[in-house]
């Protein structure tokens, strides 16, 4: 039955080649606008760590003076001093955990690949490649070891692998940092999600740095902070010893904890630091800290983007507009039709047939529709892509395809229902006279 | 003519009546939202900065050989840079800048009167630049001077002279109503002694921060120094003359390069940065403009579908209404009547789709609560597409022929 | 065949209700080919909707090839009228953008039946009614007696106990009402029961039995003064027979 209704229809849809044109027009622009502006939401809705958005823990510590006025609604400085990084990784809680900051230095190529440039190095522990599923491509992380035992051990990215090495394993190979070289022990794979997890509250739509080094060298190397530092306390900052042991806030801290009883366990043991430090004189105000997990720190800096969360909402509503429209075709359509329905109801179409007929007819419409609107998607997506910063991690993956699909096939049931209820309940005598 | 007939026919015709309510109604809560969250764009976009935005371009130098660690090395050199800058045709002015727009953020300190006890008081931007910096950028001071040449120090340190350029709001910020030209202020931790505002400076506007809740983006304080180190480089600030900007940057990298080939040169455009600054605010404005045009096409398209069939389906009755004496105006009237009947049923539903729609959307965007002006604007579009949908369909029946009546269909 | 006790059926409107079929009792015998004339708006053509199960009625009971079909659901409706019942429009009735092939086709997919079969009744019924020919044409290139003639051959096709006619001579000239009134006869001769609605009095008389129908009630012709309300159908279907 179906083979023969889905005949019918075709016939139906060849048979007034401008209506259809219409119809299928109406879905494939209701379907390609709605898509792309949900794509879009999406790219910034999807978990950015699979499967443990909700165990990694951004930390934050109020570590600001007694008479320190915040900026606007801040009610806790967003990163942490050096040495309150340093403490924390003595933490034995977290199964994960990392201080980072991002430091600048110039790259010395061989003189005959390249000229010297100045690239954005991200220094952290080895825990973060794991925490936040970093993918390698050759090598891996440094060993734990080194975020003990500084060694001058180096992650590059793919394409710092091509540009330097050509795109060849160069794991062991060393490169010129500054006035000092690294020996580079993991190459990753081509990697660019839509928001960089451990970077959200500064530039977060950003690319992932290029190149990678161990936190331990901090002080032996004097690594400058390239990021935002923000300071409160009026402190002589002579030398980088100096820098370290002040008050300045300039690193991020992330940790990983599988369960509510780690977490548990953790507050306590801030609680405990907090109270400790407190008898040296520092942490004026009362005591707060924060723990927050990456869905929840995305909500805290409006991420997804104001305009992206209205577009995705006036875009589904513009697919209804269309799905409206296509009540009204095809119900002057199908009523059109009344005289052949009634004929075959008198032939003996059940009303159930007649029902399923027409909405097989109205899916095949969403469906063609819905496979031209998604096409037509991928246009205005790559326009999208071309004017955001992240546009290169803004594409159509399989969860969206799906959702499209699904949409098509909603739209086309959705305008379809009501006028094949209309016309599979014309009773069947009602016709026969006229014509 | 009366409408009562016209509302008991539309009795019997429940769906067409439904589906163009429905369908005007969200067309009209979309466009008034969308044209809503596109004026408050549009007003981010082209709020004035102050700057001459399209004939600004920023240089950084990066230098990597050994010798620009030498404090005095890098200060002779910036002072070369800005004379071989100056020499280029088509610069117009040229400084030396830790300043740069459309970042989003920069640097600032509080600060407050130097007279007062005040801890604490406005944050306010606060850079450094060589003495073009107010031509350079394109800033107007409206009161006192801008910076002289004497106003520097040696090399890289801080000005001697203990002066510095104040924006309007910033002045405002601090001294209130009271003139600020004269006046001595300090950063509100007393870290650096104080210094004297020597002038005004009119408009300044530079996004700080995202939500820019405290109002820096159109507070600054600038003072005489060059600025640059081994480590972070050294900036200038270029103007040039209208439409040299291109010109300008491919000669600059090139002096520039072959002054010092011991350093990376990089060059953006101020435009560029703005552009780039705005870029959301663009995708935003582009695509529901996108939007709202298919939007009222596809929905003028829809009303004409519906319509005709509406007029199709009434042929007879045309025809009979026309045999018994139905001039031509009164068919097209009465299409006209019943259409703008329906157009204001969905109209008034929209009006509250519009309201829902945008505490919706304002809860998403900040600041695009909805007018009034829009909604009487919205309504006027609307009513003006479904009169020219309705027009082409209520032509046609105008000019069905009585005879019609006494055919069998 | 076919039974009908007490049938009674009203249209209404918002307003008004009209006595369509008032009390209409009727018996017709398996082979019989009987003809219902009356003039406009007496109700033969609700009497044959309701015999056709193309509407519901009332009350009364109506017993169909022995199975009662008074309450039928739509689905056992459709059912019935697939397979038991053919119909015969006055206005032919074709799907105009369906060929004469896949005309005959349709009740034949709405009753499930395999590619082959169907293939061998539609050529089967095509070539009873002569128009093999024509397999590949569209009803509008046909002439009206040929169109019927297809309308005819997809009753055929499904192979029904009873075939229900309505007028279908009335869009048709001399010549070809008797072409399809011969056909008629021919397929009454091989054991298919006819109920055929008709203006005409040339056509009434070719059938076995006259019925006439007034204001929603039956009279037999052969029995003028007696009206079916007041005689038992069962009395009736015995003096018949």
């Amino acid at each position: 039955m179906f083979t023969y209704h889905l005949k019918i229809a075709v016939a139906s849809l060849r048979r007034n080649p401008v209506l259809t044109a219409l119809l299928i027009g109406g879905i494939a622009l209701g379907i390609c606008v709605s898509t792309a502006f949900v794509t879009l939401q999406h790219m910034f809705t999807q978990e950015l760590v699979p499967g443990k958005s909700d165990q990694i823990f951004y930390v934050r510590l109020d570590t600001w003076g007694k008479d320190v006025k915040r900026f606007a609604e801040q009610t806790i400085p967003d990163q942490v001093t050096y040495k309150d990084a340093a403490a924390l990784l003595r933490s034995p809680v977290p199964v994960r955990q990392t201080p980072t900051f991002i430091t600048t230095a110039f790259v010395h190529p061989d003189p005959k690949i390249a000229r010297p440039y100045q690239p954005q190095i991200r220094v952290t522990n080895s825990d973060l490649f794991e925490m936040f599923r970093i993918p390698f491509r050759y090598g891996g992380p440094w060993p734990k070891s080194v975020d003990t035992k500084p060694e001058q051990v180096i992650v590059i990215d793919h394409a710092t692998n091509a540009r330097l090495f050509g795109g060849a394993n160069s794991v062991g190979k060393t490169i010129r940092v500054g006035e000092r070289h690294f020996r580079v022990v993991g190459v990753l794979e081509r990697w660019r999600p839509p928001m960089r997890p451990y970077e959200l509250m500064r530039n977060p739509l950003g690319a992932p740095e290029p190149m990678y080094i161990p936190f331990s060298l901090t002080p032996s190397l004097e690594l400058p902070p390239a990021g935002n530092d923000s300071a409160w306390k009026n402190e002589e900052m002579d030398t980088y010893a100096q820098f370290l042991n002040s008050e300045v806030m300039w690193m991020q801290y992330w940790v990983e904890l599988p369960d509510a009883k780690a977490v548990d366990a953790y507050r306590d043991w801030l609680r405990g630091y907090i109270l400790e430090q407190k008898k040296l004189g520092r942490f004026e105000r009362p005591l707060h800290f924060e723990l927050t997990t990456i869905p929840n720190l995305l909500e805290e800096m409006r991420l997804p983007l104001d305009g992206v969360k209205a577009l995705s909402i006036v875009s589904l509503l513009f697919l209804a507009v269309c799905s409206l429209n296509l009540v009204g075709i095809l119900l002057g359509k199908f009523l059109a039709r009344i005289p052949e329905v009634s004929v075959r109801r008198a032939l003996g179409a059940s009303r159930a047939q007649i029902f399923w007929q027409h909405v097989i007819e109205c899916e095949l419409i969403g469906l063609v529709g819905g496979a031209l609107g998604i096409l037509m998607s991928l246009g205005i997506l790559s326009v999208l892509a071309r004017f955001m910063p992240n546009g290169e991690a803004l594409r159509l993956d399989g969860e969206m395809l799906l959702t499209a699909s699904f949409l098509s096939l909603v739209a086309g049931l959705i305008a379809g229902v009501y006028p094949a209820w209309r016309v599979c309940s014309v009773p069947p005598a009602m016709q026969l006279k006229v014509q | 003519m009366n409408i009562g007939p016209i509302l008991r026919a539309m009795k019997h015709n429940r769906t067409r009546v439904v589906l163009i309510v429905l369908e005007i109604a969200i067309t009209f809560a979309i466009v008034t939202n969308c044209v809503n969250v596109i004026i408050a764009e549009r007003k981010k976009m082209t709020r004035p900065s102050g700057f001459d935005d399209d004939n600004i371009i920023r240089i950084h130098t990066r230098p990597f050989a050994p010798e620009f660690a030498e404090m005095s090395f890098l200060d002779t050199s910036i002072d070369a840079d800005l004379r071989l800058l100056a020499s280029i045709p088509g610069v117009r002015a040229v400084a030396n800048t830790n300043f740069q727009m459309w970042e989003g953020g920069g640097s600032s300190s509080s600060y407050v009167p130097a007279s007062s006890a005040l801890k604490d008081g406005p944050q306010i931007q606060n850079y450094f630049a060589t003495h073009g910096i107010a031509e350079t950028l394109g800033l107007k001071i409206v009161a006192g001077r801008g910076f002289r040449q004497s106003d520097h120090g040696i090399g890289t340190q801080p000005d001697p002279a203990n002066v510095a350029l104040i924006t309007r709001d910033a002045a405002r910020a601090m001294f209130g109503d009271q003139n600020p030209l004269g006046q001595a202020v300090q950063r509100a931790d007393r870290s650096l002694p104080p210094f004297t505002v020597v002038g005004i400076i009119d408009s300044f506007y530079n996004p700080y921060g995202i939500n820019d809740e405290g109002g820096m983006s159109t507070r600054a304080l600038i003072r005489p120094a060059r600025v640059g180190s081994s480590g972070n480089g050294v900036s200038y600030m270029v103007r040039t003359e209208p439409g040299a900007v291109n010109a300008v940057v491919t000669e600059a990298e090139r002096r520039l390069a072959q002054a010092n080939p011991g350093r990376v040169i990089e060059s953006e455009t101020m435009l560029g940065k703005r552009n780039r600054w705005f870029s959301g605010s663009q995708v935003v404005v582009t695509t529901m403009t996108g939007i709202i045009i298919a939007l009222i096409v596809v929905t003028a398209l829809g009303l004409l579908g519906l319509t005709s069939l509406a007029v199709a389906e009434r042929t007879k009755q045309i025809g009979t209404r026309r045999a018994l004496g139905a001039t031509r105006a009164d068919i097209l009237r009465y299409f006209l009547i019943e259409n703008w009947l329906v157009t204001t049923a969905g109209l008034a539903l929209g009006v509250v789709g519009a309201f829902a729609l945008n505490v919706l959307l304002v809860s998403q965007i900040s600041d695009v609560k909805m007018g009034w002006q829009l909604v009487v604007a919205g309504m006027v579009l609307l009513w003006l597409n479904g009169l020219a949908s309705t027009i082409p369909p209520a032509l046609r029946a105008m000019y069905i022929p009585p005879s019609i009546a006494t055919r069998s269909v | 065949m076919l039974e009908m006790k007490n049938i009674k059926k009203i249209y209404r409107t918002e307003s008004i209700e009209t006595h369509a079929l008032e009390d209409l009792s009727l018996t017709v015998n398996a082979g019989e080919f009987v003809s219902v004339t009356g003039p406009s708006g007496s109700g033969k053509t609700t009497f044959l909707n309701v015999a056709g199960l193309l509407d519901t009625f009332e009350s009364g009971t109506y017993l169909l090839d022995g199975k009662d079909v008074s309450r039928l659901s739509d689905r056992e409706m459709s059912q019935i009228r697939n397979r038991t019942i053919g119909f015969i429009f006055q206005s032919f009735n074709l799907i105009p953008d369906l060929n004469v092939f896949d005309n005959v086709d349709v009740p034949l997919r709405y009753r499930g039946l395999g590619a082959a079969e169907r293939r061998q009744r539609i050529e089967k019924a095509l070539e009873m009614v002569g128009l093999s020919a024509r397999m590949r044409h569209l009803p509008s290139q046909l002439s009206g007696g040929q169109q019927q003639r297809v309308a005819i051959a997809r009753v055929l096709a499904g192979d029904p106990k009873l075939i229900l006619a309505d007028e279908p001579t009335g869009n048709l000239d001399s010549v070809m009402t008797r072409e399809i009134m011969d056909l008629l006869e021919r397929i009454n001769g091989s054991g298919t029961t006819i109920v055929m609605v008709t203006h005409s009095p040339e056509c009434a008389e070719r059938a076995n039995r006259q019925l006439h129908v007034f204001d929603g009630r039956v009279v037999d012709l052969e029995r003028p003064r007696v009206t079916l309300v007041r005689e038992p159908g069962a009395a009736l279907s015995a003096t018949l027979q």
